[in-house]
């Protein structure tokens, strides 16, 4: 009945250019972004002062501290406010943690990781843009600032859907497909912890999106390169991670360039395909170079930065040696554990989310099997699969190379390659049923994820 | 003489031209599968026996002669699955990637390495299906589908997740393509049940082994939301995910190196749902097998709470008996030679991991 209601309105109202011929050109992108948003909002509006156990009081910490001094020193201790918030309102779902709320804080010994910030890595380029918008968000009435620092996170991703949505239109692809894909992905473990708390990895999705999309227009003949060397540049000051879809964007570019009909002539094969070739290339090479270059500065700045402290780090006590297990497991665990990882596992909890990774294994391997029946962009399918495989252990030889220690990277770290995992599963979707299945999983997710958003506010009140 | 030699050879050329994805199973099969049982040691139990031939098995399992007799049970589930893939238009190429992953699989290791219900119910879950399309089809008897089951039973009540697939399959060309009808389903119903009448005389006699542990050390009541969430639960503990994450559980054995088989299994069984149609051959196969996904684990439980008075953790070993139909309807999604090719070159890697690792770790 709604989809009837919908093709009747397209119908009518396709080639209208006023408000009602967006509607009805663009209507899947609209109720995918009325709907996330709605949803992460509630979500951060029912969220206490309880901070996520991914790293959130580190964010807070240096958000808190952005005007005063300006960056996180490395061998820096949390601030007040941090050490109030593990005391006083925890980490969900973990509890209180550190000295008794009300006593002395002051000890910095007494909280995890030694009371030590990890925030030094991040350069301050995306917590100015978290607190600028933020504390704006934050003067909305009812609102408040911590709850504007973490609304920046429906932002980011009503920003990154906006891109997957623009992908999809350039593979010709969108509907309740793209509706269906998208909101399993908001309703994941990832867009719960990513969207609606303050966290490093929502940019990640943005920006991963914003790449694809301009890899692809670059790969089309549409957009200069240099969009795409800026973008990764600035991807870089916000996290490392970025290096995936940078990566990704190489692979596609490549498998473009190589899977495209070159014309027959010798002179064609010759120089001219070399300088195709280059004209492909220069760009995602000039990013990865680009990319490590901001965070190669960085380093050498973080450590002109570094400050003495009377305590020696712990760490996070994640740290393993290198090994070819290591290795090997980051193989798989992208592909298997971004959407769906849930912190921590749980019984019962834990099941809910399993096939939203078998919805991302179906979507990135699926695309690559069914070649070339469902391909409306070959070079997409099969650089997304290499990157969900090679992306994690190519990260972790370089965090070795770069920092000389290494931790098993959480799958979340792969983000950046969901949108191209959205991109190449939505055309996969021919059957309405399993559409509508999709759509009611997610919005199962949602509510569930709601419901325990009470709960744990409850619970740490 | 010479014309008769003459006609023999021309006859075996026959043969294998019809048959080539059997020409080459066959002896790959043989060849893993023998490897496997003459190197391995016993350091490790395999996967408990159910079923009121569960003794008997547990006690033939360390017998290396019938180790190397369970190959016939691969052997009869690889010959079933190519006139099956066939006739859901699947490509002979794609027949051998499927038939490689289902030798060189986890489950296999154990299924047919020792000597235990795993084998057999592999073998079931591939006739059951055959002999289901084969009825949908218009061929052959119902009966001999209710005569499958009863005879099944006697490996436990897991094999009745051939027949409750067989069941959604008829069900689903009945909806779907409007072939078949009440009498095909009323078949399929009464096979299901007489999958059941062995399990229901072991449980009420107290033979054989029960497939599943107490979630709570040592048994006692759940409340209705633990079981409600023993049911949520038992969609993920069985079948599917229970299949794809298989590992063969053997000290310093890398795990991640058989995760790929698991993407191509639920890619396999995901993909062609998501592709379903109606009139496409493998349409109602692949809506089959999604539903069997969705309800096995649930029926299933509720059966076992049935004849044990208990909600249990049901063993994972034992949706092995899937394992035929997911790589079915997989095979129908490889769609292009050089992905069939990956599939091939990993399980032929996967091969050799296999008896070395029957080797080096069971010992």
């Amino acid at each position: 009945m709604t989809g009837l209601a919908i093709r009747t309105f397209h119908a009518a109202y396709a080639d209208d250019p006023g408000f009602r011929g967006l509607l009805a050109r663009h209507w899947p992108l609209l109720v995918t972004l009325l709907v996330a948003a709605g949803y992460t909002a509630t979500l951060t509006l029912l969220h206490t002062w309880s901070v996520s156990p991914i790293d959130e009081v580190v964010y807070i910490d240096y958000l808190d501290k952005l005007w005063r001094q300006g960056v996180i020193h490395d061998g820096e201790y949390l601030g007040e406010l941090a050490r109030n918030l593990y005391a006083c309102h925890g980490v969900i779902p973990f509890g209180r943690m550190g000295p008794v709320c009300g006593t002395d804080l002051g000890d910095p010994s007494d909280f995890p990781f030694g009371g030590f910030s990890s925030g030094a890595g991040y350069p301050p380029v995306q917590f100015w843009i978290v607190r600028v918008v933020g504390d704006a968000l934050g003067l909305i009435p009812g609102v408040g600032q911590l709850a504007g620092w973490r609304l920046v996170g429906t932002l980011w991703l009503a920003g990154g859907l906006v891109f997957c949505y623009l992908i999809s239109r350039l593979l010709r692809v969108t509907g309740w497909a793209f509706v269906a894909v998208a909101l399993a992905i908001v309703a994941s473990p990832l867009g719960y912890w990513s969207f609606s708390f303050v966290s490093t990895d929502a940019p990640m999705f943005f920006l991963g999106a914003l790449l694809l999309w301009l890899a692809m227009r670059h790969a089309r003949g549409a957009r200069s390169g240099w969009w795409l060397v800026a973008v990764s540049a600035l991807g870089a000051t916000f996290k490392p991670t970025i290096i995936v879809a940078v990566g990704l964007v190489l692979v596609y570019l490549v498998l473009h360039w190589a899977l495209a009909p070159h014309g027959s002539g010798r002179g064609v094969r010759g120089a001219q395909r070399v300088r195709s070739l280059l004209r492909q290339l220069w760009p995602p090479l000039l990013s990865i170079v680009a990319a490590m270059a901001v965070q190669f500065a960085w380093r050498r700045i973080q450590t002109m930065l570094q400050v003495p402290s009377e305590t020696t780090s712990p760490g996070q006590g994640v740290e393993v040696p290198l090994s070819l297990d290591l290795i090997g497991n980051q193989f798989t665990s992208f592909l298997g554990g971004t959407i769906r990882m849930v912190v921590p596992e749980a019984e019962g909890v834990t099941s809910a989310f399993i096939p939203l990774g078998w919805l991302v294994i179906a979507g990135v391997v699926g695309a690559v099997l069914l070649l070339p029946r469902v391909s409306p962009d070959r070079a997409l399918s099969i650089s997304v699969l290499v990157a969900f495989i090679v992306a994690a252990p190519v990260l972790t030889l370089a965090l070795v190379l770069a920092t000389g220690g290494i931790f098993p990277l959480p799958p979340r770290y792969g983000i950046a390659l969901v949108p191209g995992m959205l991109a190449v599963t939505v055309p996969l979707l021919r059957n309405r049923w399993a559409v509508r299945a999709l759509l009611v999983y997610g919005v199962l997710l949602m509510a569930a994820w709601i419901a325990i958003s009470v709960v744990f506010a409850r619970w740490f009140a | 003489m010479t014309g008769l030699a003459a006609r023999t050879r021309s006859g075996w050329r026959a043969l294998i031209a019809a048959h080539r994805p059997l020409a080459v199973l066959l002896p790959a099969s043989l060849l893993i599968s023998w490897a496997v049982v003459l190197v391995h040691g016993d350091a490790l139990p395999p996967p408990a026996n159910t079923g009121l031939l569960a003794d008997v098995l547990t006690a033939l399992a360390g017998s290396p002669a019938w180790q190397l007799v369970w190959w016939l049970w691969l052997a009869g589930a690889l010959v079933i699955m190519e006139p099956l893939a066939r006739r859901y238009g699947v490509t002979d190429l794609a027949i051998v990637a499927i038939g490689a992953v289902l030798i060189v699989s986890p489950v296999s290791f154990w299924a047919f390495g020792w000597a235990g219900t795993n084998g057999p119910l592999i073998f079931v879950g591939a006739l059951a299906l055959w002999l289901a399309s084969r009825y949908a089809d218009g061929r052959g008897s119902g009966w001999w589908l209710v005569l499958c089951a009863l005879l099944a039973g006697v490996l436990g009540v897991m094999a009745m997740l051939a027949f409750l697939l067989a069941l959604l399959l008829l069900i689903a060309l009945a909806v779907m393509r409007r072939e078949g009808g009440l009498q095909r389903v009323g078949f399929a119903v009464l096979a299901v049940l007489a999958s059941l009448v062995l399990p229901v005389l072991g449980a009420v006699l107290g033979l054989g082994a029960i497939p599943g542990t107490p979630p709570v050390p040592g048994g006692g009541p759940l409340g209705a939301l633990r079981a409600l969430s023993r049911l949520f639960d038992s969609i993920i503990e069985v079948g599917l995910h229970a299949v794809a994450t298989s590992v063969t559980g053997l000290p310093n054995a890398p795990a991640y190196l058989y995760q790929p088989l698991g993407w191509v299994i639920i890619a396999g069984v995901v993909v062609a749902f998501l592709q379903a149609r109606r009139s496409r051959p493998e349409g109602p196969l692949a809506v089959a097998v999604a539903s069997t996904v969705l309800l096995a684990g649930p029926l299933l439980l509720l059966v076992l709470r049935l004849l044990y008075g208990e909600w249990l953790v049901i063993q994972p070993a034992g949706s092995a008996v899937l394992l035929p139909a997911f790589l079915l309807v997989g095979g129908t999604v490889i769609r292009n030679r050089a992905s069939a090719w990956i599939v091939i070159c990993w399980c032929g890697f996967l091969a050799v991991l296999d008896v070395i690792l029957a080797a080096a770790g069971t010992r």
